[in-house]
């Protein structure tokens, strides 16, 4: 079977056709892991960026999202049936006093194309909170956002606080949202800012050493 | 150029004309400010009688829009005057139901919340048809509030007719909302934009209903105040910061005919001028706003994507005025006050070119914009406005 055809199923968002591609691989006897690396990431990276170059706006990548997710339930089971997760985490989330999380859900569904294991936290997180998360998983990536300028603050006292708890070097951090620029996101010692879901995953997956086919260090 | 009243220098300017300064709006068209930051600013002005009003010192809402005293815009020669109507079906409508120190529910059915960790305004949380397998039948069937019944006639007119007889302030509107903020309330806005894509026939539904009512809102408000304002404001979302919600051709083709009516339902019923309000990198969206009769702009957010002020003037300056435009996501919250006074001056060369320009700030001004930064804003404004 031809895996760029679940691809180009995932990039038109189509659901039922990436569903019904995804069973007819496994009763094939497809390895999930190839349908995942060679299937719905590449899928999700043309996604990412159309996204990139405004050729797709956000109802066109929530479908297509949701077309991944579609076909990743038939798969979630056996990867966790052979113990063969690929062992990225991320915790996402919109800092202490923001109820805007549409930005970095976007972010999320993003990573989770990319083959992340993703852990929402949704709006309004404290710093402590989104710390303990992190632990707790031993994420790699923690995504701040914020839409607002008066809760941009929140996003450096999560930074502090990592560094406070000792578990700044142990997780990347980065932010995001419309009043975040990249001099901000140094100023206030972040690893990474990126203006769209896009290349925020781009981002995130160089800094990490990802390749194109999703595995760590491969390429 | 002799002094012109207020009114008609608001008016020249939105006839494209050049008045004898900038006009300068402040409170009117999503220009008020926040309550901490307006206390600070009373009090470093001396104005200390105006703490003890009782908006800016609601438990229940510790943090929230407040519009300006007389004696504040008098004091910064403020052109425009907001006459509100006092049940406007909005998402924000007036008409809450609390559910908790943190939440209530608005006359659509709409929850709303404000964070627990922290004092800030009340923000979106979630609709009733926020859910999976939601359809046309739940959206027929839903108990919709009654503009004309739910609006309580408590003396818009005389408000409009004695600000306009009584006073020579150029008089400012809002009806509310026009179709797609609405609706990507009432259904979740992923859901909303995703039903586009999956399942048109829901969403155009939605946005049926939803823009009949504000229709009939509108209607109702304008047959009272119509004859007696100058400018109806009318607001809705369609930008992030960098780009549109959605596509030029998906606008064009599922959002732009219930936009139309809904500025049809205001230009059928008063000669005022019409500005619309949506954030963000709406560039792309522009000339079918002004396609529909969207005759002024606003808030002018030139940090997004493709919408810095020489840009849009050049591109639409002959067609569109603009309402706006002094920066709130960086310089009147972080910059000084130099800083802001020169943001003032270019926005005001650069929009205000053959007029076309009320200035005001970006947006509302939030808790952490330092007082001394508004002043700058509205003194620059009125120092250096001027046309000669």
């Amino acid at each position: 079977m031809n895996l760029e055809e679940l691809s180009s199923h995932i990039v038109d968002g189509n659901a039922d056709a990436a569903v019904d591609w995804t069973r007819r691989a496994l009763d094939d006897g497809m390895d999930p892991m190839v349908i995942v690396n060679q299937g719905l990431i590449p899928g999700m990276d043309i996604v990412g960026e159309k996204f990139q170059n405004r050729e797709y706006f956000m109802p066109e990548m929530l479908v297509a999202a949701r077309a991944m997710k579609a076909a990743m339930v038939l798969i979630k089971p056996l990867i966790a049936a052979s113990g063969d997760e690929g062992g990225l985490r991320a915790v996402c989330g919109t800092v202490q006093g923001d109820l805007h999380d549409i930005g970095v859900n976007l972010v999320g569904m993003m990573l989770e194309g990319a083959g992340f294991e993703v852990i929402h936290l949704g709006p309004d997180v404290t710093p402590d909170r989104f710390l303990e998360v992190v632990e707790e998983k031993q994420a790699q990536v923690l995504c701040l956002s914020a839409l607002l300028s008066t809760t941009i603050k929140s996003m450096k006292r999560t930074i502090d606080r990592a560094q406070e708890l000792e578990l700044r070097n142990s997780v990347k951090i980065y932010v995001g949202g419309a009043p975040v620029t990249s001099a901000f996101a140094s100023e206030i010692g972040a690893d990474g800012f990126a203006p769209d879901a896009g290349s925020a995953v781009k981002m995130i997956k160089e800094d990490l050493g990802i390749g194109a086919s999703g595995q760590k260090g491969s390429s | 150029m002799a002094a012109m009243t207020h009114r008609e220098r608001v008016r020249a300017a939105l006839n494209h004309e050049e008045p004898d300064r900038v006009p300068i709006d402040f409170g009117c068209v999503a220009s008020t400010i926040d309550n901490n930051a307006y206390k600070r600013l009373v009090t470093q002005l001396g104005m200390t009688e105006e703490l003890d009003r009782p908006d800016l010192n609601d438990p229940n809402e510790p943090s929230k829009e407040v519009t300006p005293s007389p004696a504040i815009l008098e004091l910064f020669g403020i052109d425009t005057r907001a006459v509100h109507p006092d049940a406007p079906i909005d998402s924000q409508a007036l008409v809450r139901e609390q559910l908790d120190p943190y939440t209530y529910r608005d006359d659509w059915g709409v929850i709303w919340k404000r964070a627990v960790n922290e004092d800030s305004p009340y923000m979106y949380k979630e609709g009733p048809f926020q859910k999976e397998g939601a359809t046309v039948r739940d959206v027929d069937r839903y108990p919709w509030p009654d503009p004309e019944a739910d609006h309580r006639s408590s003396g818009l007119k005389e408000r409009a007719r004695k600000l306009h007889k009584e006073t020579d302030y150029a008089v400012v509107l809002s009806v509310g909302h026009s179709s797609v903020a609405p609706c990507q309330r009432l259904r979740g806005f992923s859901e909303f934009m995703e039903d586009l894509v999956l399942q048109p026939v829901l969403a155009e539904t939605l946005l049926e209903r939803v823009t009949d009512i504000i229709v009939r809102s509108t209607i109702t408000i304008l047959k009272e105040a119509g004859p007696y304002v100058d400018v109806v404001s009318f607001s809705d979302d369609l930008g992030f910061q960098d780009r549109a919600y959605v596509s030029s051709a998906m606008f064009k083709r599922q959002v732009k005919p219930y936009l139309a009516r809904c500025v049809e339902a205001i230009r059928n019923n008063t000669d005022a001028k019409i500005v619309m309000h949506s954030d963000g990198a709406i560039f792309d969206l522009i000339p079918d706003l002004i396609d529909i009769g969207v005759e002024v702009m606003n808030p002018v957010q030139t940090t997004a994507w493709k919408m810095d002020a020489a840009t849009l003037k050049s591109e639409f300056g002959n067609n569109l005025a603009f309402w706006g435009a002094v920066d709130t996501q960086y310089t009147l919250p972080f910059g000084t006050p130099e800083e802001v006074r020169d943001d003032v001056v270019t926005k005001m060369k650069t929009l205000g070119r053959g007029g076309g320009y009320v200035i005001t700030s970006c947006h509302t001004i939030r808790e952490e914009v330092p007082p001394e930064n508004v002043r700058a804003l509205y003194e620059a404004a009125l120092e250096f406005g001027g046309y000669d």
